[in-house]
């Protein structure tokens, strides 16, 4: 496949490369440079051939030049004499006519590690250069020699030319400029931008790449403006930036005016109002990789963003055919961005995406109606019909996030909690397809709730036990203590059996704190179940990961044990 | 500060590798990348202490590992810009043309990014440094649709996947050509009722020169379209292009609808707009389906029409209708109106495609299918759905735009250039709810 064929000796490779032969036939040297730098990225070791490719580098063709620098520069690390074979090639290259040839020779020289003389005098000269493209490289050279020599560099000369180039007048040389200062003073803090250098590169602001420009950009965040009148002076100067075609200028542009703007609260918004447009075209492209950063950046300032973008959540809707991680980020904010008359549009298309193939976006879509309902709780009645029709799908892992959702949203009036006792019923109906553990436990946690009015529903926990009777997890037998112990508080004659069955079998968990809370919960009972009611009715109780938080009243009655002093089945405490 | 950028294909084999640390690579970077990459499934994560970010073109990932605190966005649009640069000096971007030209990559590669640092990425800037040759690579014809051009002459799609920067042999047997392409992508959902819920058209005009010395080029639009913001009232038959972007070298002329271009070398994006207005209602394409389910016998049948509004000359290739089937369904048969159709049911992903090879506008197509199910009592009738369409459809546009005159103007060159023009529409996320 590859244009080279297949050289697997390298011996055989450099015995060509010695050839006589060789000398006049450009295209052949070509091709086995190209051979061994293929080779190198492949991993295969060509320090035998290196002293060849050192003979080829004083060739007069400038591709033959480039392939050698590059392989020179990758391997000199692991062949440190072939910097002497080199040196002298490369520095008279640094006097030759066409700048290509003097920049290739400046990048290469300062990458030999064991000739900083060299290098630093060669980059002093270069600096000053004629041709822009030379200085460009010699710019960014500073910053390879000060990371294989520092005292190099620290010698206070070069900084100091560097800091003039500033003021050059290409302006990829003062981008570089930049780069490299910030890069070789990144102990001391960076570069330095006063008054007067920040100016300076806004002034040249219109004549830099994009690359150069959020580059600037993002050392300027280092200048505090004097005045309100200077920010918004500058703010003027740059406000052509909001409506680049390049995102990340538009972004580096956004951070930017609202560091400067610190002091001006209420222009902070008006900043993201300006850079709409930009946005706007990104969310329908097929760029999915930048998408997905934009998207992310919305979230993040989804506080100044909700009000901007909510005429235009449609925007933000899932496509078919989008990966699915833009779908799952697009799910995530869209909670945050309609408004409430929007609400019942948002409930129908988040439905639709319930049913996606992909279980991590039909989860994200189940989340992001509970999030709806959160903001809005108007529309507990639509969203809890919706989850009562996707139960019927019969599909395990939407069942499962349905349940843990659900367990989070509040009983209201009547109406609501019929549905729930729908939702509930039809959950009980396909209880055999859950298949972890938390998602249990809230359907146990339901039932506690709503317990009171859904027939049948002691034998419901006595069929979940006995289902179960094997399963030690924290989670589900804490729920399973917890939802027994309030439905006999709500129907104790039918629940008495079971409550029992379960308080023997958490006592023998290997979990202290289910045996310690079964203890509990057995003596309170046995002191004064009124109280219990009291205490599990009156408020809400909220079972929450692998924690169990009960009301307050009820914590100042918990015990805790040390380590190692857990008391057995048939101990009584006595409370104080 | 980029530390280090590689490009490898769908299998992890590593194409091509810069290096900008001090230190060598390890040898299982592509192993590891792709080992990582498959854990999460977001086009940025972090490993080895670097934070990688990819963007994933046909079939090659373009990778860059950068240290904590540059920006994302920077690095995105740095791999795009690349990935474009590639196309420009090789033609077209996929793992042959990256193994063919691999120096050609490598020198372009090295203007592009001096230790880490980006320079300058604009064609014309470059190629003065570039001295390799590339490689041309033969686009198989069968991936091109074919393409109509302006009046009766006709070049194959693939004319315009020549690298911008020819070789020497080329220069002399160069003509002088002008592409422009104008892409519009349209995104509509359709209710069970089968009126339309809400649609999005975002159109594209990209323009790929081959025309010696510098020349400026005068491009006229149609008279139907206005160019302004969401608060200038449009009148009957005209469209409104929203959210307008052009390109820096675009002047707008005095004259109506008229721009002034000086093309910069390589392919490059003269406008691109939204649309608005009532051409929304006017699609391309219109699909009805009806799900029956008697309860005698224990199939339920499918019936699908699909309708192409279009106008006689438009033209679309490989039209696919993908229908999400129930969980429950094992099988299905099939009857088709006419030959040049497939259908297919995919048992994985429970799913039935349909394909119509060629549609013509106005045309209209017609396919039964009868549904077998495992059990009666596990069928859900909203598993079916919603139907996607996807289709690419040449010589019609929704905005009705239409680019009247190409005019370039040369100074010291006197040619005749040949001026091909391309109007395409493609479907986003075209929906049908059952």
């Amino acid at each position: 496949m590859s244009a080279y064929g297949s050289f697997n000796d390298i011996s055989e490779l450099k015995a060509i490369l010695s050839k006589e032969e060789l000398k006049g036939d450009i295209g052949q040297q070509r091709f086995l440079l190209g051979t061994l730098l293929e080779l190198h990225v492949q991993g295969v070791s060509i320090d035998e051939a290196l002293a060849e490719v050192a003979k080829l580098l004083p060739s007069y063709d400038i591709i033959v030049k480039k392939l050698a620098c590059l392989i020179i520069q990758q391997n000199v690390a692991s062949a440190p004499d072939l910097a002497l074979l080199v040196v002298n090639t490369l520095q008279r290259d640094c006097r030759d006519p066409n700048p290509a040839v003097r920049a290739l020779a400046v990048r290469t020289l300062c990458s030999l590690p064991n000739a900083p003389d060299v290098a630093q005098t060669t980059v002093l000269a270069a600096l000053k250069d004629g041709s822009s493209y030379v200085r460009r490289a010699a710019v960014v050279a500073c910053i390879r020699l000060h990371r294989s020599c520092p005292e190099m560099v620290d010698n206070a000369q070069l900084v100091d030319r560097v800091y003039d180039l500033l003021r050059d007048n290409d302006a990829v040389v003062v981008a570089n400029a930049v780069d490299a200062l910030d890069n070789i003073l990144r102990e001391e803090g960076g570069i330095v931008i006063n008054r007067s250098i920040a100016h300076h590169l806004l002034s040249k602001i219109q004549t830099f790449t994009e690359w150069g420009t959020v580059r600037v950009l993002d050392v300027l965040k280092k200048y505090v403006p004097k005045t309100d009148e200077e920010a918004i002076e500058i703010m003027n100067m740059c406000d052509f930036l909001l409506h680049h075609s390049n995102m990340s200028v538009v972004i580096a542009a956004i951070k930017f005016f609202q560091h400067i703007t610190k002091n001006m609260p209420q222009l902070q918004k008006c900043i993201l109002e300006r850079a709409k447009r930009p946005f706007m075209l990104i969310l329908s492209s097929t760029n999915y990789e930048l998408l997905y950063f934009v998207l992310c950046y919305i979230f993040q300032t989804i506080d100044q963003c909700s009000s901007i973008f909510s005429t235009k959540h449609t925007k933000f809707y899932c496509r078919y055919n989008e990966p699915a991680f833009i779908k799952i980020k697009k799910l995530q904010l869209l909670p945050y961005l309609v408004v409430e008359e929007d609400g019942c549009e948002l409930i129908e298309e988040l439905s639709l995406i319930c049913m996606d193939v992909n279980n991590d976006v039909s989860s994200a879509a189940i989340i992001a109606l509970s999030k709806v309902h959160e903001r809005f709780p108007t529309f507990h009645q639509e969203i809890l019909q919706k989850f009562t029709q996707l139960l019927d799908l019969k599909n395990d892992n939407v069942i499962c996030t349905i349940l843990t959702c659900v367990e989070k949203f509040g009983g209201r009036s009547e109406d609501d909690l019929d549905q729930m006792k729908k939702l509930i019923e039809k959950a009980l109906l396909c209880v055999d397809l859950i298949s972890n553990d938390e998602s249990r436990c809230a359907l146990l946690t339901l039932l506690a709730s709503h317990g009171k009015d859904i027939a049948n529903v002691p034998y419901i926990l006595e069929e979940i036990f006995n289902t179960h009777r094997d399963n030690d997890s924290f989670v589900f037998n804490m729920g399973l203590l917890l939802a027994a112990t309030k439905l006999f508080l709500w129907r104790p004659a039918e629940c008495q059996d079971i409550l029992g069955n379960v308080m023997e079998r958490c006592t023998n968990s290997s979990h202290c704190e289910v045996r310690c809370k079964t203890i509990f919960l057995y003596n309170l009972l046995q002191v004064d179940p009124y109280v219990a009611k009291a205490i599990f009715f009156n408020s809400s109780e909220k079972i929450v990961g692998s924690q169990c938080l009960d009301t307050n009243d009820a914590s100042q009655n918990e015990v805790s044990y040390p380590e190692g002093t857990q008391p057995r089945e048939g101990d009584h405490l006595t409370h104080s | 500060m980029i530390q280090y950028l590689f490009v490898i294909n769908s299998k992890g084999d590593l194409l091509l590798l810069k290096n900008y640390q001090r230190m060598p690579l390890a040898p299982d970077i592509a192993e590891s990348f792709m080992e990582n990459k498959n854990k999460v499934d977001i086009p940025v994560f972090k490993y080895n202490g670097l934070v990688h970010q990819y963007i994933k073109r046909e079939d090659l990932y373009f990778v860059a590992a950068v240290m904590e605190g540059i920006s994302e966005f920077l690095i995105v649009e740095f791999l795009q810009r690349l990935c474009q640069l590639c196309k420009d000096f090789c033609g077209v971007v996929n793992e042959l043309a990256v193994r063919q030209n691999l120096m050609l990559l490598h020198e372009v590669i090295d203007e592009v990014v001096d230790t880490g640092v980006i320079q300058q990425t604009a064609t014309e800037k470059i190629r003065p440094f570039i001295h390799s040759q590339p490689t041309v690579v033969p686009v198989k014809v069968i991936d091109q649709p074919g393409l109509f051009g302006v009046e009766k002459r006709v070049v194959s799609g693939s004319a315009a996947n020549k690298p911008v920067i020819l070789s020497r042999g080329d220069l002399e047997a160069r003509r002088n050509e002008v592409f422009l392409d104008v892409i519009e992508k349209i995104t509509a959902q359709f209710g069970s009722d089968g009126n339309l819920q809400r649609s999005d058209v975002r159109g594209e005009i990209q323009m790929k020169s081959f025309l010696t010395g510098s020349p400026v080029i005068h491009i006229a639009l149609s008279d139907n379209i206005v160019i302004g913001t969401e608060e200038q009232k449009t009148g009957y038959g005209t469209t409104l292009l929203e959210d307008c972007q052009f390109h820096d070298c675009v002047k707008r002329s005095e004259r109506k609808n008229t721009f002034i271009i000086s093309p910069p070398q390589g392919e490059f994006l003269v406008c691109s707009y939204q649309l608005s207005g009532e051409v929304m209602s006017q699609l391309p394409f219109r699909l009805q389906a009806i799900v029956e389910d008697y309860d005698t016998t224990r199939d339920i049948e499918l019936i699908l029409k699909l309708h192409c509004d279009a106008p006689a000359a438009a033209k679309a290739l490989a039209v696919t209708v993908t229908v999400p089937l129930p969980k429950c369904t094992t099988g299905i048969t099939q009857r088709l109106d006419s030959s040049g159709q497939m259908a297919e049911f995919q048992r994985e992903e429970k799913q039935l495609v349909w394909t119509i090879g060629e549609m013509f506008g106005g045309s209209k197509f017609l396919s039964q299918f009868k549904l077998l199910v495992s059990s009666r009592a596990n069928y859900q009738r909203m598993e079916v759905g919603p139907i996607a369409l996807s289709f690419e459809l040449s010589n019609y546009l929704s905005s009705h735009l239409k680019i009247n005159t190409v005019k370039v103007y040369e100074g010291s060159h006197t040619y005749v250039p040949y001026r091909w023009v391309r109007y395409v529409t493609l479907s986003n996320s075209y929906i049908f709810r059952t």
